[in-house]
């Protein structure tokens, strides 16, 4: 039997051996070819699996793994691969629980975690801490898997790289060394097109400080609307920037306070229609005439602590004078991009507290800056009140206090639900602390039966993932 | 009795929703009662109505009761009180009635299945195999044809990359009660334009199913082995009663790999048993509706011991397995890739339909050329892997490390199914 058989053989059947009578057929006349092809094809082809040898390929080695410090959570791997395979919603809180506790995932689940990451930009440091060590050798082993690794090789990046990677490796500089990272900037400034101009000058937010007044300064000319609105934004976070006093000025002359017989008083005026650097800015502002929004705007330009120094009023107390004022909202708005812009904890924080009553649409822009601790005492309010801003309890990823928790079960089990009532079961399931499954499954009316399955089906899992991870970690 | 873990417990699971429901109901809160003497284990799991559900488990194979309204085999109670029962957090009780009663019932109807049947009647069963292998013969021969005029036309022909050329054939076979051909035709349709050297593959196949109509056309001249061979492909079922006096093989047999997969609506499972004392191998075929269990529930890992009655054949590997008694986990064969070829071959020799081999490869390790990944063994010799191998799975479980892996050869590409490390039998 030779290869060379095998190759005729198939070469006859893919052909038709009805259009090329095959040469081995004149061995055996008087039968046809195509049984003489199928009965020889059926003897080689046996005679080639019986008969296969091994082959020697070259083989790339592989490196061995490196030693992994951390633990391996065994005792999590069947919850794990449950939740890789249905329960994605819940993972996230998995991996934190197992970050926190310093533990790391089964190799089982590496593979699957590892393609998250692909997937999930934002996650990808959480599931790369998750993986441990064994994990990230294996990334480096997949060519797919690589670009999790990838290190910044900065200087390459900024000189031969796309826009997202000469961010990245400028954003890297500045954060260890922002003066190096503004220099870099300054020599390259002159050749950026427009569009590098505006992305890297916002590089600068990280780190900002007066030494880098003079290039946003030189920006606050540039012919590109989006860099000045950049360079505008950013030197009205530097105090005794030319920017910052002129939005005081203008900011203090449209709002002030006064005393009068009844009390002290909130005067606002619009400013005029003459032309500043503010005119750039685009934050919106819905509802508002163009002199209305370019007020809002400025107010947004001056940080709420120099809103309270001016005014001997916090946030809250600013919030609640503007009453029914024909501007209100103007200005209610200008605090929000405030608090936003200059990343104040205590100002997001009583804008909170403020809305719990009226939820405003920067809510998800607001929610970030406010610390858990800061807001349970609000968000139990909120649950225990009966406006409909309900549902914004949904926008805590982070599973609930148990007080908030508690509160919750009070409420949404009463048959006076409200607001709460438009909250999906498994929603709140998602966020519950696992504690409280006891009280809730007592207090559970029978006609909620919905209710009880989904609860049924989430909160004993995450109780016994959080458990078994913080069991298995102190071990 | 076998140490259960509760990733063996969830391979019982019919489906990945049951499982997941089992999950959810492993917590002794959810449970009015639990309790277990070491043989079975039992609880009254709280349900929506008035009644607890009453479920119980024969700890020895393990065979499950609930008195709850699920279709699904075993039901999330049945998996949710056995992951109780591996985590130890169900302790010992006194038997109540209710599974008292179910244990005499099944002692009862295991004694009823081990009397001898009455023998049906010999002239009428003989006249049925008769008709049955007149549909054959005429089914084969026209099998025969078609082969013949499919080789003629020569495999690159249009028609034959058309799905409905090759249904339309298979069921003729199925019509001539050949299941095993038509199962065949049909893989052969999927490989046509299916890559690199896939005429080669459909010659392949197209020729040892001719090898099968010509062995049936000349059936009374063949040794009785491969009679059994010739049928057992074309998938003739065999009867219990033709499996009465054979003598069986006792033995420890580990449960090494199972390979699962989905035909025309059910879920057939091929699992590979290997005998400590033996050293043999076997296949038990397992077939069961969606989203039912394997009946007998076979956990990769778990070690029973138990008579098998292997099926006649040149060669023989498929059997059934008697009654059984679990033990404790052991570790694998040891093989290298040398000795599997050398058995591979002669088992060809005395059947040459086999489709799979089992393969136990000691210290194996995975490598990788330009083109494709190999598995290596102690011996440097590799073998090729079969394209769909979740190989980064492998190498994350071994973490690139020697580890025993078991699967299937089909003198082709290997097939990996268990790994074996760190002292545990993974599923892959």
């Amino acid at each position: 039997m030779t290869p060379d058989l095998w190759k005729q053989l198939a070469a006859s059947a893919l052909i038709g051996a009805g259009r090329q009578t095959p040469t081995f057929a004149e061995d055996a006349p008087g039968i046809d070819p195509e049984s003489q092809l199928l009965g020889l094809a059926a003897m080689t082809s046996v005679s080639r699996r019986a008969g296969w040898l091994p082959i020697s390929p070259q083989l790339t080695p592989i490196s061995p793994p490196p030693e992994e410090p951390l633990p391996v959570i065994w005792a999590a791997e069947v919850h794990l691969h449950h939740l890789l395979a249905g329960y994605k919603s819940l993972l996230m809180e998995w991996l934190t629980e197992a970050v926190r506790c310093h533990v790391v995932a089964p190799p089982s689940s590496h593979s699957a975690l590892l393609e998250l990451a692909l997937a999930k930009k934002e996650s990808r440091d959480l599931i790369l801490a998750a993986v441990g060590a064994k994990g990230r050798w294996l990334a480096g082993l997949n060519p797919r898997w690589n670009e999790l690794l990838t290190e910044i090789d900065r200087e390459e990046d900024w000189d031969s790289g796309g826009l997202h990677r000469r961010t990245q490796s400028l954003f890297s500089l500045r954060k260890s060394d922002p003066d190096s990272a503004r220099k870099l900037l300054e020599q390259s400034w002159p050749e950026e097109p427009s569009l590098e101009r505006a992305t890297f000058l916002a590089v600068l937010e990280t780190g900002l400080s007066e030494l880098d007044k003079a290039l946003l300064e030189r920006a606050l000319t540039d012919k590109s609307i989006a860099v000045k609105r950049t360079a505008v934004r950013l030197l009205c976070q530097i105090p005794g920037s030319s920017i910052s006093q002129q939005a005081h000025e203008l900011a203090f002359s449209s709002v002030s306070l006064y005393r009068s017989i009844t009390g002290t008083k909130i005067e606002i005026q619009l400013t005029s229609e003459e032309p500043t650097p503010f005119d750039n800015l685009d934050d919106a502002v819905p509802g508002a005439g163009v002199r209305a929004a370019k007020l809002a705007r400025i107010i947004g330009c001056v940080s709420p602590a120099d809103w309270q120094q001016e005014t001997g009023r916090s946030m809250g107390e600013l919030h609640q004078m503007v009453g029914r004022h024909e501007f209100a909202d103007v200005v209610r708005r200008g605090l929000e991009l405030s608090a936003i812009r200059f990343k104040d904890r205590s100002a997001a924080e009583a804008l909170f507290r403020i809305w719990v009553d009226k939820p405003q649409p920067a809510l998800p822009e607001v929610l970030p800056l406010v610390s858990e601790k800061g807001v349970d005492e609000a968000r139990i309010r909120l649950i225990q009140s009966k406006d409909r801003a309900a549902p914004m309890l949904l926008h805590w990823s982070q599973p609930w206090s148990a007080g908030a928790s508690q509160a919750f079960l009070a409420r949404f089990l009463s048959p006076d639900q409200g607001p709460l009532g438009q909250i999906e079961p498994s929603e709140a399931a998602r966020r519950l602390n696992p504690d409280s499954i006891p009280s809730a499954l007592e207090s559970i009316p029978s006609e909620m039966e919905r209710t009880l399955k989904s609860w049924l089906e989430i909160l004993p899992m995450r109780h016994d993932m959080i458990q078994t991870i913080r069991r298995n970690a102190n071990r | 009795m076998a140490d259960w873990t509760p990733d063996q417990v969830l391979a019982l699971a019919p489906d990945a929703a049951s499982a997941q429901a089992g999950r959810g109901i492993a917590n002794p809160s959810k449970w009015a009662s639990l309790g277990s003497d070491g043989v079975f284990a039992w609880g009254e799991a709280k349900g929506s109505g008035a009644n607890p559900y009453q479920t119980a488990i024969d700890l020895s194979e393990p065979a499950f009761k609930c008195s709850c309204p699920s279709r699904k085999f075993p039901c999330k109670h049945g998996l949710g009180l056995f992951l109780l029962f591996s985590q130890d957090t169900v302790s010992p009780a006194t038997r109540p009635i209710w599974v008292e009663e179910w244990s005499q019932k099944r002692v009862a109807r295991s004694e009823n299945s081990a009397k001898p049947k009455e023998p049906s009647d010999p002239v009428a069963q003989e006249k049925r195999a008769a008709k049955r292998d007149d549909r054959i013969a005429e089914g084969l021969r026209d099998c025969s044809m078609w082969l013949k005029d499919t080789v003629r036309q020569g495999l690159s022909h249009a028609t034959l990359a058309q799905p409905k050329h090759w249904e339309s054939f298979a069921a003729r076979m199925a019509d001539a009660q050949a299941p095993g051909i038509r199962r065949r035709l049909l893989e052969m349709g999927r490989l046509v334009n299916s890559g690199s050297g896939w005429a080669e593959r459909v010659l392949e196949e197209a020729a040892e199913i001719y090898l099968v109509t010509e062995a049936f056309s000349r059936l009374d001249a063949l040794p009785e082995p491969v009679r059994a061979d010739v049928r057992a492909v074309i998938g003739v079922p065999v009867r219990k009663e033709d499996l009465q006096g054979l003598q069986p093989v006792n033995d420890f047999w580990l449960v090494a790999a199972q390979r699962i997969w989905e035909e025309d609506r059910i879920s057939i499972q091929r699992t590979w048993l290997y005998g400590f004392g033996t050293k043999k191998w076997a296949m038990v075929l397992s077939i069961a509706a969606q989203g039912q269990g394997f009946d007998p529930p076979l956990v990769t890992g778990t070690v029973f011991n138990s008579d098998l009655v292997f099926h006649p054949g040149g060669w023989p590997l498929r059997a059934a397995p008697q009654e059984r008694i679990d033990s404790p986990s052991a570790l694998p064969p040891e093989g290298t890739v040398t000795q599997m070829l050398d058995q591979f071959s002669l088992a060809l020799a005395a059947n040459p339909w086999i489709e799979a081999f089992p393969v136990s490869i000691h210290e194996a390790t995975l490598g990788q050329d330009e083109q494709r990944w190999f598995v290596v063994d102690s011996e440097g010799v590799s073998l090729p892997l079969d394209s769909s191998t979740p190989v980064w799975d492998l190498l994350a479980i071994t973490g690139g490390n020697p580890a025993s892996l078991l699967g299937e050869w089909d003198g082709r590409v290997f097939r990996p199914l268990t790994v074996m490390c760190d002292r545990r039998y993974r599923r892959i």
